[in-house]
């Protein structure tokens, strides 16, 4: 920062805001923006910013996927401060811009720390991705990335569109049941890795018999169409991002994490194909 | 003409596929629009590229490269972060398809499945943070200095 700010009798440059109030504040958007999908680089610099707008004069904040840590200076006092994220698999983009715009106007306006919880609280009300957007969301992105990853090398005919829309329609009917099945065992707090092995297995038997039944279809490119609801390619990319960026830590931790994910969609893919090929043996 | 048709298809694929990932992402409904654009983009670059017979690493560079220019442009428009712009248009090219076949291999004990999709994962994804690297250290510093003038105007 290139000049101190003067600060009041509460240690910040905000008469109802103390500095562990703004390190509280400052962590609670940074883990906000975190859980939403947020970079790391980008939660770093929220709490740096939040920090030095309520008038710390120096502020050192180290981010990972799972945990916080900020240490910040208010006339002459250092606050160290905390926060371990147990959820942050998750990606709410429309969340995601509303706590950046919040952080925004924190920095503009220096609210008290009950009113930016209570904004904060407003946000995750209004911002909940309802059970019947995310099945939709889910049948459409199965029939689109089913009819994307179809096959393509005879040339493209009425045939070929006809096969793709088959297999993109039998693939969103899938992701209707396989969708429920998600928000459900995401609701009772399911280990993810397990959560995404039950989703795989039972898309995998429900794709293979769809395959059986209806023989003019592809089971393989309906299986990717509803594979693309849970691959961690986005958390890959990301991965690749955070190291690139300088993020080490938080990449590998990512990279992990995505590894072990495409090991348990996998397993419960092949597990699927194995028990129903292993039937009509 | 039979690529340009392939193309076509794959973009009508982009944006129901997006479209329907971007319901399940919470995207605000005025945005939808713009962060499939953004998809529809990069599939359309990314595919030009292989058709040049660009390499595999660069053409996923090259769409999340020119998907991150239009997300920056288009964040300075809208007021919101770039990264969900960027998200939704490079998922046409994350290699999730890719990843769960080189899984596949390695459960399936099929080494040469799990080599040929494993490096082809590794290869897109370096591309596509490669590519969007670059753009972020491109916008970095305009942006820096846009905000500088804005202050000191």
């Amino acid at each position: 920062m290139e000049e101190q700010s003067v600060l009041n009798e509460s240690g910040t440059v905000c008469d109802t805001v103390t500095p562990e109030d703004a390190v509280f504040i400052a962590l609670e958007m940074g883990e906000n923006i975190l859980k939403c999908g947020g970079e790391i680089s980008r939660a770093e610099e929220t709490v740096n910013r939040i920090c030095y707008a309520y008038g710390a004069s120096a502020v050192d904040v180290i981010a990972i996927l799972s945990t916080i840590i900020v240490t910040a200076e208010f006339g002459g006092v250092s606050i160290t401060s905390t926060r371990r994220l147990s959820d942050y698999g998750s990606n709410n983009l429309g969340r995601l811009a509303k706590f950046n715009d919040l952080s925004r106007k924190i920095c503009e306006e220096l609210p008290s720390k009950a009113e930016c919880l209570k904004r904060a609280d407003n946000i995750m009300g209004s911002t909940q991705v309802s059970l019947a957007r995310y099945v939709i969301g889910s049948m459409l992105t199965s029939m689109g990335f089913a009819m994307f990853f179809g096959d393509f090398g005879a040339g493209v005919t009425w045939g070929l569109i006809g096969g793709l829309a088959l297999d993109g329609a039998l693939s969103g009917v899938l992701a209707l049941f396989l969708g429920l099945i998600a928000r459900y065992l995401s609701g009772t707090k399911t280990n993810s890795v397990i959560s995404k092995f039950i989703i795989c297995f039972i898309g995998g038997v429900m794709a293979m018999s769809v395959g059986i039944a209806i023989p003019t279809c592809h089971a393989d490119k309906i299986m990717i169409g509803n594979i693309m609801n849970v691959v961690p390619g986005v958390a890959m990319t990301n991965a690749f991002r955070d190291m690139l960026g300088g993020d080490i830590m938080s990449g590998v931790f990512r990279l992990c994490s995505a590894i072990i994910d495409a090991v348990a969609i996998a397993a419960g893919y092949a597990v699927a194909i194995l028990l129903v090929g292993g039937i009509m043996a | 003409m039979n690529d340009f048709l392939r193309i076509c298809v794959l973009v009508v694929a982009t944006v129901i596929g997006v479209g329907g990932v971007a319901l399940m992402f919470g995207v605000e409904k005025k945005h939808i629009m713009w962060g499939v654009l953004s998809a529809v983009i990069c599939c359309v670059a990314y595919e030009v590229s292989l058709l040049l017979l660009w390499p595999l690493f660069v053409a996923s560079l090259v769409g999340s490269a020119v998907t991150a220019v239009y997300s920056y442009i288009m964040a300075r428009v809208f007021k919101i972060p770039a990264t969900f712009m960027i998200i939704l248009g490079i998922l046409p090219l994350v290699p999730g398809a890719r990843l769960y076949y080189t899984m596949l291999g390695l459960v399936n004990s099929d080494m040469d499945m799990f080599y040929y999709y494993g490096q082809t994962a590794l290869l897109i994804a370096a591309g596509l943070a490669v590519g969007i690297i670059a753009v972020t250290a491109l916008f970095r510093p305009i942006n820096a200095a846009i905000k500088a003038s804005k202050k000191a105007g």
